[in-house]
């Protein structure tokens, strides 16, 4: 018997970070994570698997739209066609979902309680499934460990949305810990909230499956879901399947070495041709970060939408690739001579401009500066989120300030 | 840092040029003519300082690796590093000595750090970017923080100040509309609306559900009462369908009834009667038809049998020949009159040739005797004597013309002189040639010394003339004679003391200290006197050098002329004309005095002579060396015509004993002909061919004879034959001619062959008649059976009355398959419904009335129809537009994507915005704060410079403070101030270069400098503005080192005319 868990579908959560420009593949980006649910629900079908167990954050919050918990019917509709049990569990982002409320689920989708725990048995399958959602977005008690007792004879799986001992980007919620999760004596921890795999124990096992389809740069790299194999009552096998419709990527390279702007555009190129490869025809939304001490640096500072836009075109034949965002963190080559030994203009610019001799009252001056552009930039903006730019704290500023400083002196050497 | 050397070993066009620019302090002044490689010389520095570009223009003399430059550096600390750079991308440093890799920090160390930018933008300086900086001043309108700014290196940072803060106008502002993030935020904002507009709530979904589902109750409804009227429709329409059908049913039945008795025969019984009575009929004629038959085959065997009896009398192979022999004389018949006619033609023929060939009538004799070899020996000896023929007349023309053409030649050598050596005067002509290139130069050299001497010597007495103008110069020399005659009146006034004396001896003493303390007072004056004393001596010493060097040069010019005009005329027979003689003249053992001037033209008249006759001495060689070239020529062609003379007498010898040879072959192979070897070659050609023909002709006859007698046998062998057969068969007479004798004979012959091959198959048609007559017998007697059965199957009492029998069967079985087919109708009809059913069904119904209910049933069912169609139709675009909206149409979800795309574009901008906005904030600060740290000791050294630049048109520079910042201002020298705007583009020109120059000295003042490269920055200066620069050059110089490129002379000779002894080191480049 096989069955199959996933977590965190983040169902109609839109890609962030992607502005829009002439040639970006927008159709294949369209509808990501109800692809990768399609996906999901194809993966049942065609491992012939006869439990699937969702733990948590199936939506991204309340739902903009109806059309969001029809589609998640429809794709249920078609596992219950397949007799596949389906179990799952309300997590933070699901806490205010109006799910349920008019929309009749098919009679093989079972939702486990968010007063207490509850356990669902599966006779047939010899399997029995525990769990609890949350009631309410910030649930902060240890939910597992009201956990009821194994039931014996049958394989135990139990649903949990968690960030167990605490997993960095990630909000505390229904805390807990390995020995609470092995004092069950469960077979199977289906665990939710954290959005990377990650396979916590394998006695028993406690595994994230990470969220099935990435949203945005801070979620690279293959997404998707876990099948488990069982047999002889016991768990035999775990496997990863990638699930998601497009790949994130960052890729960071070292420019050194680098001479100019075109080479660390064809390194880029280089290494992409391997991601492209492991993407396997996805969709790739990819950031570049340049870093290191570079002769290319100067040239790259100096017109940046160029060398973004180079970037895309060297990348325009390999597929869809989407270039999210080319974060330029190089130095310069060139030896800046501190203060004291040199004398002239741009030498006392390049030397008093580095970001690290600005005391906070000089940052306050300058974020003062940026005031105005602040209190105009929405809250999505305003905050240190994934696109947030906090403009008017200290610590924004001086993250924005050698991007500033070397603009600055990229156009000085220009001018001469 | 300066350099000591420059080494471009490999570089642009240049190869192993050293630039040493020495230890001391001194203004490098690096002077080439344009194309002379000034710019590579520049590129040069900074390759060398800072690596030979990836891509470079100077590698067109020398390939990309073998790029080298070299130098030796020193610091102010003491430090020196000798290195060669060569092109490369990785250890391009190496020691010059040992080559081994010198590390790249090492010569970074040196620099003091400054980068190559650094490098360039304040420690080099052309005229453009002086330009520029003085334009720049004029835009910031002076003021004081910008000024020094981009005079520190920093230029241009007002147009980056200014292009980022109108980038970041253009980008945003707080009550903007047009702005790109202002924009953007109006886009987000509509994409929200878009997302709350496209929102679909569960609540609206749920209700358009439920009307939904009560039109599918309603549908369903309409469509149970179409049910039930489609099923009441169905039964009146059976009914109308099966009442007539039952009708006829039951009217067949009755007419059935009538014919029960008549019995059913088999479906085939009328067509094998009729087939029987055919087949009788038919055998009965057959049988009348072959016994006729037979009887007339038995008449013709009996005939045919009588016929072939004939054979046996005449054999069939002495017919066969007496076939052949008939027909070969029937042939013959026509034939042989003409045949001997043909013969006595040719008898006539062949004795008209031998005529010809005046012989007696060949009639019936042998032919002379031609064949095919003596023919051939013939036609090639008679081919031989008319090739020998022409030869011969070939050959005696051939030797005519070579005698007539060696004496042309013998004659034309004649007239030409004997070929003499001119290898010495060559020799002589060449020497001169050189020397006279050697003693033009050298003459060259001596005139710009001379001229230097000149220029030396006036400026020295200009300066002399002004020295003495201001006062009389005391000497050591007037010393002296002061004190020779202070102490030789010392000397008298011991003798005789007297007052006169001592008075004397006084003036004299007080002359002689006088002149000493003006000596030493008046030291500087004294030396520069001495000094200009002495470079005029030096000048006239160099001058009289010049006139002796040109008084020995004109003396050789003279005597290598002398030398030339010796070889000529040695050299020629006959004299040439030679250039108007200027008289030699007379050498002396010693130099003749000179007048200034007179030297150098004499010299160079010397000179001018020696070239003319050296023109002439190489003009009059060529012209021998072309006579001797001629008379070789024509040497070689007189041999050759004398070869050719012997070759074409051997030849006609040769030719002769030839023609010889042939005339006896001739006559021997004519004479077994009988024609006489005197005949032309023509007439015996002729003759050969009538007695070819003689031969043909009887050939012919000969043949033709042997045919005629070969006929004439055939004629005789058929006669008798023919009357030896005839003899033997009874019926055949032996009258008549023997080709009718043989014509009977064997037509009788064919006829009785024809008999005996026709008698075997008439005996078979016979056997085979019998055969048939036999069979159809048979088929007689079967018909005859056939009727028989037919009459007892249907009951009838004799054959008569078996066609009735058969009509009545025919008819019954006809109304037996209308009763199925009605039965089959009304199964149809009555949708399976039994007949007992269906009659019940119909007892007592009016078909009429059963019709006009069915017409009303028809009309309610339409109506019913079009409702539910259109309620379907209603119910699928309820259902299509549920789908739509709520489960194929992603609604919000698009445009909540779209809110995403704005932020994420919004978010791009504003970070543009804001390193923007930092970048020009913090240039901002920095411009002011290099304006507290430098103004003072900058514009304290500017202050200094400016008015030396401007030669005191301005006195200084002062900072006046606005409402808009500082401001420098020009101070002239009644105190008046001039704004930079009211300057003049020369002076703005000026205050740049001291502004750049005060901050070099301000930067040396506190780090090492680097050499200071000024790019024919007095390019547009006049001489009195480019002087005063040259002497603050001077100045900065003894700080800095400075590289002056130019490529003008006149700067040159500027710089010279102000440069302080010892502080200007030029350099020539090309």
């Amino acid at each position: 018997m096989k069955l199959v868990h996933a977590a965190d579908l983040h169902i109609d959560s839109p890609m962030r970070g992607l502005d829009r420009y002439e040639g970006a593949p927008v159709e294949a980006m369209r509808g990501a994570t109800r692809r990768a649910f399609e996906n999901l629900v194809g993966l049942c079908l065609e491992e012939r698997a006869q439990l699937l167990v969702l733990a948590g954050d199936i939506f991204d919050g309340e739902w903009k739209d109806y059309g969001t918990g029809l589609f998640f019917r429809a794709q249920l509709a078609k596992l219950a066609e397949a007799e596949v049990e389906v179990v799952w569990v309300r997590g933070n982002h699901d806490a205010a979902s109006e799910l349920n409320k008019y929309l009749r689920l098919p009679a093989n989708v079972r939702e486990l309680s968010t007063r207490e725990p509850e356990t669902v048995t599966f006779e047939g399958l010899g399997v029995a499934v525990h769990g609890r959602g949350f009631a309410q977005r910030a649930t902060t008690e240890d939910l597992a460990a009201s956990y009821p007792a194994r039931r014996s004879g049958l394989v135990n799986v139990a649903l949990l949305h968690t960030s167990a001992t605490g997993r960095p980007g990630h909000d505390v919620y229904a805390p807990t810990t390995l020995d609470v999760l092995a004092g069950k004596g469960y077979d199977y921890w289906a665990l939710g909230h954290v959005h990377e795999r990650e396979v916590l124990c394998r006695e028993p096992w406690v595994v994230y499956p990470g969220n099935l389809q990435g949203r945005h740069a801070r979620e690279c790299g293959a997404k998707g879901a876990t099948v488990v194999s069982i047999e002889g009552g016991r768990v035999a096998k775990v496997e990863a399947r990638a699930l998601d419709v497009v790949r994130w990527c960052a890729i960071d390279l070292d420019a050194r070495g680098m001479a100019t702007p075109h080479e660390a555009v064809d390194a880029v190129r280089a290494r992409l041709l391997g991601e492209v490869a492991d993407a396997e025809g996805r969709v790739l939304a990819l950031r570049v970060r340049l870093h290191g001490r570079s002769a290319a640096h100067e040239g790259l500072c100096r017109h940046p939408e160029r060398w973004r836009a180079e970037l895309t075109a060297a990348t325009s034949d390999l597929g869809d690739v989407w270039l999210e965002k080319l974060v330029l963190e190089t130095e310069a080559a060139r030896t800046v001579v501190p203060l004291a030994e040199r004398d002239d203009a741009v030498a006392l610019i390049a030397g008093s401009l580095a970001a690290s001799s600005y005391d906070d009252a000089q940052v306050e001056t300058l974020a003062r500066a940026l005031a105005d552009l602040h209190k105009k930039l929405p809250p999505e903006l305003r905050h240190d989120d994934v696109l947030g730019l906090a403009l008017d704290r200290p610590e924004a500023v001086r993250r924005l300030l050698p991007a500033a400083v070397e603009l600055l002196l990229s156009r000085m050497y220009e001018a001469e | 840092m300066r350099l000591d050397s420059l080494d471009l070993l490999a570089f642009g066009p240049f190869e192993n040029v050293r630039l040493d620019f020495g230890a001391e302090p001194a203004l490098e002044l690096v002077f080439g003519v344009n194309e002379a490689g000034k710019s590579t010389a520049l590129r040069a520095i900074s390759g060398l300082f800072y690596g030979i570009p990836e891509r470079t223009s100077d590698a067109h003399r020398f390939p990309m690796p073998a790029l080298r430059i070299g130098a030796a550096i020193r610091t102010t600390r003491g430090e020196e590093l000798a290195f060669v750079r060569r092109k490369g991308r990785g250890a391009t440093l190496h020691d010059p000595g040992s080559a081994e890799p010198i590390d790249e920090a090492r010569l970074e160390r040196l620099l003091g750090g400054i980068s190559e930018t650094m490098f360039q933008s304040m420690f080099g300086l052309d005229y453009a970017t002086l330009s520029q900086g003085a334009e720049a001043l004029l835009a910031g309108r002076g003021e004081v923080g910008q000024s020094l700014f981009d005079a520190g290196g920093g230029r241009g940072t007002s147009d980056v100040l200014a292009s980022l803060r109108e980038e970041c106008e253009a980008l945003f502002k707080p009550a903007g509309k047009n702005q790109t993030i202002n924009q953007l935020l109006a886009r987000l904002k509509q994409a929200r609306e878009r997302v709350v507009l496209a929102s679909r709530s569960g609540q609206a979904y749920e209700q358009q559900v439920s009307a939904l589902e009560a039109m599918r109750r309603e549908q369903a409804a309409r469509s149970a009462e179409r049910l039930r009227l489609t099923t009441e429709r169905s039964r009146l329409s059976r009914l109308v369908r099966v009442l007539p059908i039952l009708v006829s049913m039951r009217e067949l039945e009755a007419r059935l009834e009538s014919l029960r008795d008549v019995p059913l025969l088999a479906t085939d019984a009328r067509e094998r009667r009729v087939r029987a009575e055919a087949g009788r009929a038919r055998a009965e004629g057959d049988v009348l038809r072959l016994a006729g038959e037979l009887r007339e085959l038995d008449e013709r065997v009996r005939g045919l049998t009588v016929l072939a009896d004939e054979r046996a009398v005449l054999g069939a192979s002495e017919v066969a020949e007496l076939e052949r022999l008939r027909g070969v004389v029937l042939g013959a018949r026509g034939d042989l009159p003409r045949r001997r006619a043909e013969l006595a033609a040719l008898d006539d023929e062949a004795d008209t040739l031998a005529r010809e060939l005046g012989r007696s009538p060949m009639r019936g004799l042998e032919a002379p005797r031609l064949d095919r070899v003596v023919e051939a020996k013939i036609e090639r000896l008679r081919g031989l004597r008319v090739t020998l023929d022409e030869r011969l007349v070939q050959c005696e023309r051939s030797v005519s013309q070579a005698v007539s053409r060696r004496a042309a030649l013998e004659t034309r050598l004649g007239a030409l002189p004997l070929e003499a050596d001119h290898a010495r005067l060559e020799a002589a002509c060449a020497r001169a040639r050189r020397e006279e290139g050697e003693l033009g130069r050298k003459a060259a050299l001596f005139v710009e010394r001379e001229e230097r001497a000149k220029t030396a010597e006036m400026r020295a007495k200009i300066e002399l003339d002004g020295l003495v103008l201001v006062g009389g110069v005391p000497t050591e020399e007037h010393l002296s004679t002061a004190r020779a005659g202070r102490d030789r009146l010392l000397a008298l006034a011991t003798g005789e003391p007297t007052d006169a004396a001592f008075a004397a001896l006084a003036r004299a003493i007080d002359e002689a200290d006088k002149l000493a303390d003006r000596l030493r007072r008046e030291s500087e004056r004294v030396s520069l006197h001495a000094r200009l004393v002495a470079e005029l001596g030096g000048c006239e010493r160099a001058r009289l050098e010049c006139d002796e060097g040109f008084v020995a040069l004109q003396g050789r010019s003279e005597e290598l002329s002398g030398e030339l005009c010796a070889w000529l005329d040695r050299s020629e027979p006959t004299p040439t004309p030679k250039p108007a003689a200027t008289p030699t003249p007379k050498r002396t053992k010693e130099p003749t005095p000179v007048t200034k001037g007179r030297a150098s033209s004499e010299c160079a008249v010397a000179l001018a002579r020696l070239g003319e006759l050296l023109d002439h001495g190489e003009l009059d060689l060529a012209a021998r060396k072309a006579r001797a070239r001629e008379r070789r020529e024509l040497s070689r062609e007189h041999d050759e015509r004398a070869r050719e003379h012997d070759e074409a007498a051997r030849s006609l010898e040769e030719c002769t004993r030839e023609a010889a040879a042939a005339a006896v072959e001739w006559a021997a192979a004519l004479e077994p002909l009988g024609i006489e070897p005197s005949r032309s070659v023509e007439e015996v050609a002729q003759l050969l061919v009538v007695t070819r023909s003689i031969a043909s002709t009887l050939g012919k006859a000969r043949d033709l004879r042997r045919r005629i007698d070969g006929m004439e046998r055939d004629a005789a062998d058929l006669e008798a034959l023919a009357r030896r057969l005839a003899a033997r068969h009874a019926e055949v007479g032996d009258a008549g001619c023997a080709l009718g004798l043989s014509e009977e004979l064997v037509l009788r012959h064919k006829r009785a062959h024809a008999a005996s091959v026709e008698l075997p198959a008439l005996s078979d048609k016979r056997a085979q008649a019998e055969r048939m007559l036999a069979d159809v017998k048979a088929e007689l007697v079967a018909a005859d059976a056939e009727l028989e059965r037919l009459v007892v199957s249907a009951g009838a009492a004799a054959l008569e009355g078996l066609a009735r029998a058969e009509d009545a069967s025919q008819a019954k079985r006809q109304l037996e398959a209308e009763r199925a087919t009605f039965e089959r109708a009304l199964a149809e009809a009555g949708d399976g419904a039994t007949r007992d059913e269906l009659e019940q069904a119909t007892r007592g119904v009016d078909r009429d009335e059963a019709r006009a209910r069915l017409e009303e049933l028809e009309r309610t069912l339409e109506e019913l129809d079009l409702e539910i169609g259109e309620r379907h139709r209603e119910i699928g675009n309820h259902e299509s537009g549920l789908t739509t909206r709520f489960e194929l149409h992603e609604g919000a979800f698009d445009d909540a994507q779209h809110v995403e795309s704005c932020l994420a574009e919004l978010r791009t901008h504003a970070e543009a915005y804001a390193v923007r906005r930092l970048a020009s904030e913090l240039l901002g600060a920095e411009i002011e704060r290099y304006r507290s740290q430098n103004q003072g000791p900058v514009l304290a050294a500017a202050n200094a410079l400016f008015p030396r630049l401007t030669r005191q048109s301005f006195t200084g520079l002062r900072v006046e403070y606005r409402g808009d910042g500082a401001a420098l201002v020009c101070v002239r020298p009644d105190g008046r101030d001039l704004e930079i705007e009211a300057l003049s583009q020369g002076a703005r020109d000026q205050l740049y270069l001291a502004l750049r120059l005060a901050t070099v000295l301000r930067f040396a003042d506190k780090s090492e400098p680097m050499p200071l490269v000024l790019d024919d920055i007095l390019v547009h200066f006049d001489d009195a503005r480019s002087r005063a620069a040259f002497e603050v050059l001077f100045d900065v110089a003894e700080r800095v080192q400075i590289l002056f490129f130019t490529h003008h002379e006149h700067l040159l000779e500027l710089a010279r005319s102000v440069a302080p002894p010892g502080r200007l080191r030029v350099h020539r480049l090309g």
